[in-house]
């Protein structure tokens, strides 16, 4: 194991050494002189920006920078230079400091707005900790949807892209898992319209990100908010008038970063026969390898083939993407149209996704007192997915268990499976990944209209009333079939095929005054409104077998001879809500934020269906107090703190109902209608409740060359919505109720540094990290452990625990001891003659543990940006520390010999001479199979640092494109996943992983890994143009 | 004025009152409680539930993991008449090593437990809603009652059987309110387990004829098979009621098979013997059958068939084109050294290649010569397929539980015990079980060795050993001519090396069920 764990301790040494360094650099004794002061102004990019505005500070003279970005100033004494432009942040330099300025369109700038629940506030006013990212941020380096992008972005939000597949999943935690049963997801407005599967959004589309995290900012989302809220606001018209065009394209190649090492065909034949060997030991009848097939084995016994599944069932993946965006502004309007097709061709045999947006935008002032905004997206996405469950045949899976001694196809062109010669038929079935990959139909297409509308009213000067609707409309369907020859999957079913639709259609409505007004140094900003949302969600499914033949596959389910019941089911949802928010600023020094929602839900109890959100939040801007004005080298200090209350109401409809489950049964020779009671119910079901403090400092220093955001918060949620486990005997196993209790306590820090800034060359850095540590406090009356899941065939008592003290979802099993050695058998035997065990076996303790828990302690990204001359460099570093990775494909690749090829740690396996091992004696299954039990061996430190995105950009000067009437053009490479450094007990493809990440999979599987899609190393190649 | 009519406007639907109807839950694919068990209709598909896979004694026969088999089988192993050497869920493995503890168990035992519980939980509310409308035709709705009360009397058997003091729960739950129950008296079980079968059988209106012939529902002779073995368990342990209680067995017994609703065993006329009519499929529904767990290659396969080869077993077999159409075949079931003893090989037909165990696999090459493959072991022949192996990989083949093999020895041995001559009910499992069949001793304890040994042979693979171990907290030896004895069970060896215990005795209460249930103590001794 390579050091990654980050002690908070040097952490914080670490930081303070930093400043100091920092503090020494920029703020050494500075010279009083008079004189003319010139230089030149970029931005982040490197380009010169003209028509800055360079003035003396305290004086009316200034000048503004010409076409090369160029100024000149004079200056008498100490004086400070200020240099403003609109859309960047203003920057003060000491005077002899002056030379070459970079401006940045900085989330840091203390006058930048922020986008919060329905409406925008200048940063400074924000009494709550929210983040805000620009696209420049997002897409930065080559990202396929916008949680790719947010990764590392912001301290507090746990981004896990658990799988490599294209559209695979991702895992978005923000401050530590808040809910049992219910979802841990943030939840997503796009334009202020609430977004399901917000994966398929363009990420291009996307103007700015804000997070929002703790109470102050969240609660105006109430029930829905406990989770965090991200709020994404997209691209539109243009800002001036005219029309920018731009177009950016990448191609980029991805292949298998490494391969999990794996026996080779004559390694496993050792293996097996060694297992055979040591059949008497466990009782059965001795068997010997038959090595006469001659398909598989030259007449010697050595073995034809020595397949490498994991390359067969791989490939170099080449993807491209392109985003056309075209932006005017006339008189009293403007208008944005944006179109993106990205192709991205997933690692694994024919696994991709395609993906077409458009989208429109239109503003227009129809009136001097009414603005009008229109805003709609269609995306049709085409995904070839691989399966992503955890059964025998999956590909991820036999791609690593498949025995090297069969080849992918035979000379003749037949393909092989691990079936084709009855001297192995003894191993479990297993198709051939490559041809399940390229035969199978695992299509999921989805089409989303989404959109919005709104008329804003500006009743006076001070009032404005918004009404907005929006709506999400989404139909996914599942086209499957697997063809009549794949053995073990549907060979015997004779091809089997399946569609599943669901259809969803969510309207919202929204209504809200905004009132602001300044009164001196008084200044107020009320929120008053209303809102209705419903969700009506249809499904229909049929699925069949028994083809005559594989033509029609899924497109004729009429063809096939034994249909199953047909399924469909209906579902809907709505909530009414009232908010209000109350904004107060005093001078710019004294903030309060006083917010309150009221939320009525139909999932919930009729005695609860109301439930009431508030939260307080107050900021105290330091550095603008009189006493402050001397200490020159702080420019900002903010310190804020919030207290509220959010909800979560993500479960399922129905609930809190007594209810008939109706099916089928078999009775007589067909099926018969059958029904039972679903469960007790409980008129009291409500909300989770999330009570959050938050208390969090703001700090700029040296002309703002260092900056600095922390927050310390501490959610505790109670109210759990938890199936509250009640005696069996009455024979229901729980009633979702309200009970219980957890909490979550950390630390978001954010620092970035602008290092060095001169004419040339500048290097900005930037360190964001999250401390987090979940508990749980109390469950049901008994506070009885509970069994939360993912349950997998052999480890059917699941992997986790939920237990008081502990946090949520800890790993739970056996402790590997070693193997029972010659003498402890020995020993065993002659005090208990009923000892069970012998030599080499595994040894396992009596009792079961925690064994570790799948969510990091600390993550984090290191991100350097460097630019020099016309080059610009990013190195994107990810950190996760903490968090255990349970193995479970150590129980068929390592447990288990015989039925399957295993893992090169085979090799070390317990035998007389080889003791002191955890790999027990080699062991033929079939004839004297083993515990499977999950253990402290499958369990590993899933700490790592992954190089994740490294670009290097090239932009042509001005002077190299104006012949071509192009405004910008860059070009770039990038490197993804380049490297990852992580424990050597671990021995999968990637520590951040999830088997059980089908939605509506249990809620703790985070690290629960049985095979995983590996990620790819990718280069991308690309360029970034604007008209 | 624009302005104030938009202030108007603004404020008015901000303030719309909200509806409370905007709000309301009206599920459409779920049914709610109060609408149901209205109709016959609605009664009769909750009685077809208690019939399902999903729970109660049907539950107890499926199969869950393909390699660990189901929990009848577990017991199987556990008594040590049979092996599971694939078996992979750790539970299994520490009943047959006799290594089992609350805490390694808690999870395994806590399914049987809450199987059981939520079917009587099903037959609890079918009892009281049909209890509380009295607009039912009362001879149409008797059968689903006593189908409901026959369910709930065998969950209520096999729990007090395996986990001792249960808690007695006749009631439906509608809200939590005394939701912790006590562990109830075993007698006070039994007590009520009869009353449900008598009522079902006094009350039930039920037919008077084999399951099968019955629509494969629940009828009189099923209710009183399983009544009949209920009074030979009360008879033995743990409540040892003896003679009352082996007298109302006999009566039981005898009322069944006086009866003429068409209960008869199968014979070994036609060229096929009685032990391969109980294999053959088209048989299923036949006259012997008094309990089984149905299956259809259609709508819901039974996997046994994977238990009939070894794990050596070529799935392509060589110079042939036979196909195994299952991907596995495997050893969850095999019978062990002291059960294949106990039959003569020569002289019970049982034991004959091909009737309840097969030891190869014989068929024609594409030459048209005569092949064979040798298992090298035995393997059970019951589940053997050819159609589901060869062809479809989807069997139809029902599970039996009960027949009326069970109701003559249910007979014998009551008679026996009370000093009866048994004479007329062991004569047709020996007459046709046996070349020559063996003679009956004498004296009682010669003729309980040989009852009991009969359970032993005829009812293999139908999930009664480690049931009759407890009765009778005996356990069989057998000697070098099949002869079998009885010794007690504590202390006895499982023919693995450990012994059993008292603690073996009971399965221990599930651990989480005791955490839920505060009343739930004490736990099972030794545990």
């Amino acid at each position: 194991m390579k050091k990654v764990r980050l002690q908070p301790k040097h952490t914080g040494r670490k930081i303070w050494s930093l400043l100091l360094l920092l503090f020494t650099l920029y703020s050494g004794a500075l010279m009083a002189q008079s004189g003319t002061r010139t230089g030149r102004v970029l931005d982040d990019g490197g380009k010169p920006l003209s028509g800055v505005s360079v003035t003396v500070k305290g004086e009316k003279k200034g000048t503004t920078t010409d076409d090369n970005g160029s100024y000149s100033i004079e200056v008498n004494g100490n004086a400070k230079l200020v240099f403003t432009m609109v859309g960047y942040g203003s920057r003060e330099v000491d005077a002899n400091k002056a030379g070459t300025i970079v401006l940045a369109v900085s989330h840091a700038n203390v006058d930048s707005v922020v986008v919060v629940g329905y409406g925008a506030m200048r940063k400074v006013d924000v009494t709550g900790a929210v983040t805000s990212v620009k696209a420049a941020d997002l897409l930065d380096k080559p990202v396929t949807n916008v949680l790719e992008g947010l990764q590392g972005r912001v301290a507090g939000v746990d981004v896990a892209l658990n799988s490599g597949a294209p559209g695979g999943l991702a895992s978005v935690i923000i401050r530590g898992i808040g809910s049992i049963n219910s979802s841990t997801d943030p939840l997503y407005v796009v334009d202020g319209v609430a977004m399901e599967n917000i994966q398929y959004l363009n990420p291009y589309d996307i103007s700015n990100v804000e997070v929002l995290k703790d109470a102050s900012a969240t609660s105006i989302y109430g029930a829905r908010g406990s989770n965090g809220v991200i709020l994404i606001t997209t691209r539109r018209g243009a800002s001036q008038r005219g029309t920018i065009v731009s177009y950016d394209a990448s191609v980029s190649d991805g292949h298998l970063e490494h391969e999990m090492k794996v026996l080779d065909s004559k390694q496993w034949l050792a293996v097996l026969a060694g297992g055979m060997a040591n059949n008497p030991i466990w009782g059965a009848a001795p068997r010997t390898l038959n090595l006469t097939d001659t398909r598989l084995f030259n007449t010697d016994g050595s073995p034809k083939y020595n397949t490498d599944w994991q390359k067969a069932a791989t490939r170099n993946a080449i993807s491209n993407n392109h985003e056309i965006s075209i932006q005017t502004k006339g008189e009293n309007s403007s208008t944005g149209v944006f179109m993106n097709y990205s192709y991205n061709q997933g690692i694994m045999l024919n696994s991709d996704l395609r993906r077409y947006n458009l989208r429109f935008t239109h503003d227009a002032k129809l009136a001097k007192w009414v603005d009008f905004g229109v805003n709609a997206l269609v995306n049709y996405s085409k995904e070839n997915e691989v399966d992503p469950t955890t059964g025998a045949n999956t590909p991820t899976r036999t791609m690593i268990e498949m025995p090297s001694i069969f080849p992918v196809k035979f000379p003749d062109g037949t393909w092989a499976n691990n079936q084709v010669s009855s001297t192995f038929s003894f191993l479990d079935a297993a198709e051939n990944p490559a041809k399940v990959l390229l035969q199978q139909t695992r299509l999921n297409t989805r089409t989303q209209i989404f959109g919005n509308a709104f008329l804003n009213f500006h009743i006076t000067k001070d009032l404005d009333f918004k009404t907005q609707f929006g709506t999400d409309l989404q139909n996914n369907q599942g086209d499957y079939y697997s063809p009549s020859d794949l053995m073990n999957i549907s060979a015997n079913q004779k091809g089997v095929a399946s569609i599943s639709s669901e259809q969803y259609a969510y309207w919202q409505q929204e209504n809200y005054l905004t009132y602001k007004k300044n009164i001196g140094e008084h200044h107020l900003n009320v929120l008053l409104g209303a809102s209705w949302q419903e969700r009506i969600d249809e499904t229909l499914g049929g699925s069949t077998q028994y083809f005559a033949d594989d033509f029609y596959r899924q497109y004729n389910l009429s063809a096939g001879a034994q249909p199953n019941p047909p399924t469909s089911n209906f579902d809907r949802w709505a909530i009414n809500s009232y908010f209000a928010r109350v904004g107060y600023n005093f001078s710019d020094r004294y903030l309060l934020t006083l917010t309150e929602r009221i939320d009525g839900s139909s999932r919930f109890g009729a005695n609860n269906k109301y439930g009431s959100f508030p939260s307080v939040g107050a900021g105290w801007v330091v550095s603008k107090e009189k006493f402050m004005q001397g200490v020159t080298a702080l420019d900002y200090l903010k310190i804020r703190g919030s207290y509220g209350v959010t909800g979560n109401t993500e479960i399922g409809s129905y609930q809190s109902l007594a209810t008939i489950g109706a099916g089928t049964t078999l009775l007589d020779g067909s099926r018969v209608a059958s029904s039972s009671i679903n469960g007790l119910p409980n008129p009291d079901l409500k909300w989770e409740k999330t009570a959050q403090s938050d208390i969090g400092v703001e700090m700029k220093f040296l002309q703002d060359r260092i900056s600095f955001e922390g927050d310390y918060y501490y959610k505790k949620t109670t109210n759990l919505l938890l199936n509250k486990p009640i005696p069996n005997s009455t024979g229901f196993s729980g009633v979702l109720s309200n009970i219980g209790s957890m909490q979550n306590k950390g630390v978001d820090l954010m620092l970035s540094t602008r290092n060095i800034e001169s004419r040339d060359f500048s290097w900005t850095m930037s360190i964001t990290a999250n401390f987090n540590k979940n508990k749980v406090l109390a469950l049901g009356n008994n506070n009885e452990d509970i069994f939360p899941g993912p349950f997998w065939g052999p480890v059917s008592d699941g992997f986790t625990i939920l237990r008081v003290g502990q946090a949520a979802g800890s790993f739970y099993g056996y402790k590997r001891l070693g193997t029972y050695s010659t003498g402890e058998v020995q020993d065993s035997l002659a005090t208990n003659s009923s000892f069970s065990h012998k030599p080499g076996e595994e040894k396992e303790s009596a009792q079961k543990y925690i064994l570790g828990h799948g969510s990091p302690n600390w993550n984090g990204s290191f991100v350097n940006t460097f630019r020099y001359k016309s080059f610009d460099l990013m190195v994107d570093l990810q950190f996760s520390q903490g968090a255990s990775i349970a193995q479970a494909f150590l129980f068929s690749s390592e447990d288990r010999t015989g039925y399957s090829n295993s893992l090169a740690t085979e090799l070390n396996a317990w035998t007389p001479t080889n003791q002191n091992t955890m790999i027990q004696q080699l062991r033929f299954a079939p004839d004297a199979g083993q515990s499977a039990a999950f253990d402290s061996h499958w369990v590993a430190n899933g700490s790592f640092i992954r190089g994740r995105n490294i670009v290097l950009g090239y932009n042509l000067s001005q002077g190299e494109l104006s012949p071509f009437h192009i405004h910008r053009l860059r070009f770039y490479v990038s490197a993804q996943n380049l490297f990852l450094i992580m424990s050597r007990q671990y021995k999968g493809y990637d520590p951040q992983s999830v088997s059980w990440n089908t939605p509506g999979a249990p809620p703790f599987g985070q690290n629960i890994e049985f095979y995983q899609y590996p990620k790819a190393r990718t280069f991308t190649f690309g360029l970034n143009m604007g008209f | 004025m624009k302005k104030i009519a938009l202030f108007a406007l603004a404020a008015g639907i901000l303030v719309l009152p909200s509806c409370k109807k905007f709000l309301a839950e009206n599920p459409k694919s779920q049914e709610s409680v109060d609408q149901y068990y209205q109709t016959i209709d609605q009664v009769q598909s909750a009685v077809n539930n208690l019939y399902g896979t999903g729970a109660g004694p049907n539950n107890f026969y499926s199969i869950g993991g393909l390699y660990d088999a189901n929990y009848a089988f577990a017991l199987d192993n556990l008594s040590g008449m049979s092996n599971n050497v694939v078996a992979q869920n750790p539970s299994v493995r520490y009943f047959s090593s006799l290594t089992q503890t609350s805490d390694n168990e808690a999870n395994y035992v806590g399914s049987i437990w809450s199987a059981f519980y939520g079917q009587i939980a099903m037959a609890n509310t079918i009892i009281e809603k049909v209890a509380g409308n009295q607009s039912f035709d009362p001879t149409a709705v008797a059968p689903l009652v006593a189908t409901a009360k026959f369910y709930r009397a065998m969950d209520y058997y096999y729990l007090v059987r395996l986990f001792g003091a249960v808690p007695l729960i006749l009631k439906p739950y509608e809200s939590l309110s005394g939701i912790y129950a006590p562990r109830t008296p075993v007698d006070s079980i039994y007590q009520a387990i009869t009353a449900d079968l008598n009522d079902a059988i006094t009350n039930g209106n039920l037919a008077d004829k084999p399951i099968g012939a019955n629509g494969n529902q629940i009828s009189k002779g099923t209710a009183e098979t399983v009544l009949a073995e209920v009074y030979l368990t009360m008879a033995g342990k743990p409540l040892g009621q003896g003679a009352s209680a082996y007298t109302l067995a006999l009566q039981t017994a005898q009322a069944l098979l006086s009866s003429n609703g068409g209960y008869a065993l199968f014979d070994n006329s036609g060229g096929t013997t009685a032990f391969d009519k109980l294999r053959i499929s088209s048989n299923d529904q036949g006259s012997e059958y008094m309990y089984f767990v149905e299956y259809n290659s259609a709508i819901l396969q039974n996997s046994l068939p994977e238990y009939s080869f070894p794990n050596t077993f070529p799935l392509s077999i060589p110079n042939s084109k036979l196909d195994v159409a299952y991907t596995l075949v495997t050893q969850a079931w095999t019978p062990s050294t002291t059960l294949l003893n106990m039959y003569d090989s020569a002289n019970d037909i049982r034991r004959h290649e091909k009737q309840f165990y097969s030891t190869s696999f014989n068929y024609t090459t594409t030459s048209g010569t005569p092949a064979s493959i040798n298992y090298g072991l035995f393997m059970p022949y019951r589940w053997y397929d050819s159609t589901a192996l060869f062809g479809t990989a989807a069997s139809g083949k029902y599970i039996s539980v009960y027949r009326l093999a069970d109701v003559y020895l249910i007979a014998a041995e009551a008679a026996n015990e009370l000093n009866q001559d048994p004479t007329p009910f062991l004569t047709p499992i020996l007459n046709r079980a046996y070349v020559v069949p063996p003679a009956i001793p004498a004296d009682q304890a010669g003729r309980r060795n040989l009852i009991l040994g009969e359970r032993y042979r005829e009812l293999a693979m139908e999930g009664h050993f480690w049931f009759d171990m407890l009765r009778t907290q005996l356990y069989p030896d057998v000697d070098a001519s099949h002869k079998v004895t009885f010794s007690a069970l504590v202390g006895h060896s499982n023919g693995r090396g450990q012994q059993y215990t008292s603690t073996d005795l009971l399965l221990p209460l599930p651990q989480s069920e005791m955490q839920r249930n505060p009343n739930l103590t004490p736990q099972n001794p030794g545990y």
